[in-house]
């Protein structure tokens, strides 16, 4: 394939990706009203291959976003309610003792509500830390590990995972390395009351909206995902997202006065990969082919805010993450 | 490179030769601010601590090439790469990273996405004109420069307005002063011609102490008040000198030099020193004195030679350079030391005697310098009379002359009488202007002139025998000179013979403050 040709074919991936993504968001948006940074969020680690954690008060439709955007990508799905009583066992799957078509009596591996395209672990913090370390190898690695055997997941595979920041009690705080492996934290917000009419007059009538389905199979996210990687980036651009997660380190000469005096522990390489990710999709949203600052700027706050910890002076002075990540921002502006 | 690669590259070296501009326009600013500082410290210096005028053109146009050049070296040093200017012009247009990304693909654009990026790089830059983006503003601190300017401003005419009355003021000064500069400088080439006839090296020190005695006089005439300030000063000094030269240098009689030379010869140090004394070597004598003080124990020599100096004590009166020698002698400090001293002093004393002694001089020129320097020493004093009598309210009125102005005329007499009788105030006919002067000197027609005669004629002895107790006695009654009659003895020798215990005197009492001045003023009015 000569250049010309091979960059007119990845023009109209590009163009097709953009498509795609917008008649997604479109199809997400009949359900979801007013929540339009959500569902590009979620969207985005979608197609960079990444987990969301959505958090947010009880009723404002997170488990039907998950559902919905399985239904529109046309993937299989599937979801866990955690529960404290919650085992690995129940999420991943089992080896059963199983009679064969020759009569003989052997252990089967029953695969367990991971095996989908898209899982969601809904209230994801309320299972015992076991149970929640059961998806890290799942996350990660894209496979989980039963008595001794690899079992790979199917591509596309992604989390999502919603938390109630409320009700604490009887609930088990995430743990770094699970959080770490979040692609994006998003906050669900209290939708406004223009939006409650609109969800209103949606839900409390006969007809409900129908979501098509906009992807014909698997194959296609994969494709898309390619072409999201392909984006470019200058080397300042790149120094600039690894000067946002340097900046969030208190030890670290970037660190700015509040991270210094607040913080314990800042984003991980993890964060500079999402950061970069990230950054590439809002430039193809953005009829671009290049990354630039203000895409990383973008995604910083979802990706950040929950790989930075806070020390017990910053707990204690109710800083929040957030806070610290807008003066990050604001000091390489 | 493609034509829109090159359209970038042409927009950045636009936007950077901008931004040189922007900073050299910033750098000047700053610095002019600076420099305007600066100057106004320069011009402060000028002002009080140098005595100029503030603004000096010369330096204030190297100050400003200085500062250009450091605004253009400023520049120099904040130069920019493409690189820096396309993130700069990013920021400032919000092209997002539009044109560092071409920038950065323009060399590298290889793969598929890349050429992409660059096209839809190049095309939004070439769509825009970005090239006045970068605008040439003139910092808003730039205003404060009117403030050293009007400083400046302030500081110029304030001086000029100052140093005007100053130079009127050095002006009245040099007027004050200029007829007693006329007058030391007329009396200088006297004084010089004097010292060449008679030889005398003192006299022409004396010449050359009072031309730059002048000099200084013209100098020091800041204003009226200090001008005659000063010309006291420097007369009083001058006066002084000419006492000092005066001075014999050592008094001492052949029978007192012998006596001495005996009483060096008893120490084998100073048996060399005892022999020129013999032989009336004095030069000699003093260098064989100068090296015997050198020796380590010069303690014995000067022993021997207190014990001379008090033996000639007891015998009779000793002449007042021994005196004064024996006084210090006996002065407390360290003994090797007070010695060595002893000496010296000695030395000294025959070094000054040889030196004025008849080698150099014959009689009748010695006696020409030391007939000079009492001329010399009127003639001061009547000038230091004229310059206190003017500072007391006798201001000379410009066009009128005084008789302080008439100075010069003591030297060269122009035949004026004194119709009245009474002198006038700087008179140069007035002997010194000092109370009992014209006892011991007389008035004379010039300050050089002859002096008058003392009487000779001794006064009446009228001797009274009488009873007193058991022996006879006799009593001498000795009259004295009246009031109008002329002293037998010099007031100035006595006035020096008693000056010494008077002071000692006065050392040792404790004088109440306010009471020093009038004692002060006391001997002043007496000194001769």
């Amino acid at each position: 394939m000569s250049t010309t040709a091979a960059t007119a074919s990845l023009e109209s991936d590009v163009e097709q990706f953009r498509a795609t993504f917008r008649r997604i968001k479109a199809e997400l948006g009949k359900m979801m009203v007013g929540q339009d940074e959500v569902l590009e969020g979620v969207l985005v680690a979608f197609f960079a291959g990444g987990h969301v954690l959505l958090e947010g008060v009880p009723g404002l439709g997170k488990t039907m976003l998950v559902r919905t955007l399985a239904d529109a990508v046309n993937l299989k799905f599937s979801r866990v309610q955690f529960t404290p009583d919650l085992m690995p066992a129940d999420i991943i799957g089992t080896n059963m003792i199983m009679e064969n078509e020759n009569g003989r009596k052997e252990f089967q591996f029953q695969s367990g509500p991971i095996f989908a395209n898209i899982v969601l672990a809904d209230e994801i913090n309320r299972a015992t830390p076991k149970t929640q370390s059961a998806l890290l190898e799942a996350m990660q690695e894209h496979h989980v590990t039963v008595g001794g055997t690899q079992h790979p997941l199917k591509e596309p595979f992604m989390v999502l995972a919603t938390q109630n920041p409320l009700e604490m009690e009887g609930t088990y705080p995430l743990p770094e390395a699970q959080l770490d492996r979040f692609f994006f934290k998003l906050k669900v917000p209290y939708p406004s009351a223009a939006d409650l009419h609109t969800i209103l007059d949606r839900t409390t009538v006969t007809e409900r909206p129908i979501v098509s389905k906009v992807l014909q199979d698997a194959a296609e996210v994969v494709h898309l995902r390619g072409v999201v990687r392909q984006v470019p980036l200058a080397s300042e651009i790149q120094t600039h997202a690894i000067d946002l997660v340097m900046a969030t380190h208190p030890d670290s000469e970037k660190a700015t006065q509040r991270t210094r005096k607040f913080v314990r522990y800042g984003a991980s390489p993890r964060g500079a990969q999402a950061l970069i990710l990230a950054g590439k999709i809002h430039a193809l949203l953005d009829n671009r082919f290049h990354v630039s600052c203000a895409d990383i700027d973008k995604a910083a706050p979802a990706v950040l805010r929950h790989r930075i910890l806070l020390n017990f002076e910053g707990e204690a002075e109710g800083a929040t993450t957030d806070s610290i990540i807008a003066e990050v921002l604001q000091a390489f502006a | 490179m493609s034509t829109s690669t090159n359209h970038v590259l042409r927009n950045l070296h636009t936007l950077r030769r901008r931004m040189y501009l922007q900073t050299f326009v910033g750098s000047l600013v700053w610095l002019t601010l600076v420099l305007g500082a600066f100057l106004v410290v320069v011009a402060g210096i000028n002002r009080w601590f140098l005595g100029r005028l503030p603004w000096e053109t010369r330096f204030s146009t190297w100050a400003a090439i200085t500062t250009l050049l450091a605004a253009v070296l400023i520049t120099y040093f904040k130069r920019l790469s493409l690189r820096q200017v396309a993130r700069r012009a990013d920021r400032i247009a919000g092209t997002n990273d539009r044109f560092l990304t071409a920038l950065t693909f323009s060399n590298s654009a290889s793969e598929n996405m890349r050429n992409l990026a660059l096209r839809e790089c190049s095309s939004f830059i070439e769509k825009h004109n970005f090239r006045n983006l970068i605008r040439i503003r003139i910092p808003r601190e730039s205003a404060w420069i009117v403030a050293p300017i009007a400083t400046l401003l302030l500081l110029q005419l304030d001086a000029r307005n100052n140093f005007a009355i100053n130079n009127l003021n050095r002006a009245a000064g040099q007027r004050e002063v200029a007829a007693t500069v006329r007058a030391l400088t007329q009396l200088a080439a006297t004084t010089e011609k004097k010292a060449e006839e008679t030889n005398d090296d003192a006299l022409k020190k004396l010449a050359a102490k009072m031309r730059q005695d002048a000099k200084e006089l013209g100098t020091n005439a800041i204003n009226q008040d200090e001008a005659a300030k000063s010309a006291m000063r420097q007369l009083a000094s001058l006066e002084q000198f000419v006492q000092e030269l005066q001075k014999p240098p050592m008094n001492a009689t052949s029978e007192e030099l012998k006596a001495l030379a005996k009483a060096l010869e008893t120490n084998e140090a100073t048996k060399e020193a005892a022999a020129a004394l013999q032989a009336g070597n004095l030069a000699e004598a003093a260098k064989a004195l100068e090296s015997a003080a050198k020796e380590e124990n010069p303690e014995k020599a000067a022993e021997a030679l207190q014990r001379a100096l008090d033996e000639l004590a007891k015998k009779k009166e000793l002449s007042e350079a021994l005196k004064q020698l024996s006084r210090e002698s006996q002065k407390p400090g360290s003994e090797g030391q007070k010695s060595s001293d002893a000496l010296k002093r000695l030395a000294k004393m025959l070094r000054q005697s040889s030196q004025s002694g008849p080698g150099k001089q014959n009689p009748q020129q010695q006696q020409l310098s030391k007939q000079t320097l009492q001329e010399l020493l009127s003639a001061i004093q009547n000038l230091k009379y004229a310059e206190n009598q003017d500072g007391a309210g006798n201001k000379p009125v410009p066009g009128k002359e005084t008789a302080g102005k008439d100075l010069p005329m003591a030297i060269e007499p122009s035949g004026q009488k004194n119709e009245g009788g009474t002198p006038n105030p700087g008179d140069p006919r007035l002997a010194s202007g000092q109370p009992g002067s014209e006892h011991d000197e007389g008035t004379t027609e010039t300050p050089f002139g002859e002096k008058t005669t003392v009487s000779t004629e001794k006064p009446k002895e009228a001797a009274i025998r009488g009873q007193l107790g058991e022996g006879e006695s006799l009593s001498t009654l000795r009259a004295s000179g009246a009031d109008n009659d002329k002293a037998s003895r010099r007031y100035k020798e006595l006035y020096e013979s008693l000056a010494p215990t008077a002071q000692e005197a006065v050392m040792q009492e404790e004088i109440p403050l306010g009471s020093r001045l009038f004692i002060k003023r006391y001997f002043e009015a007496i000194r001769p």
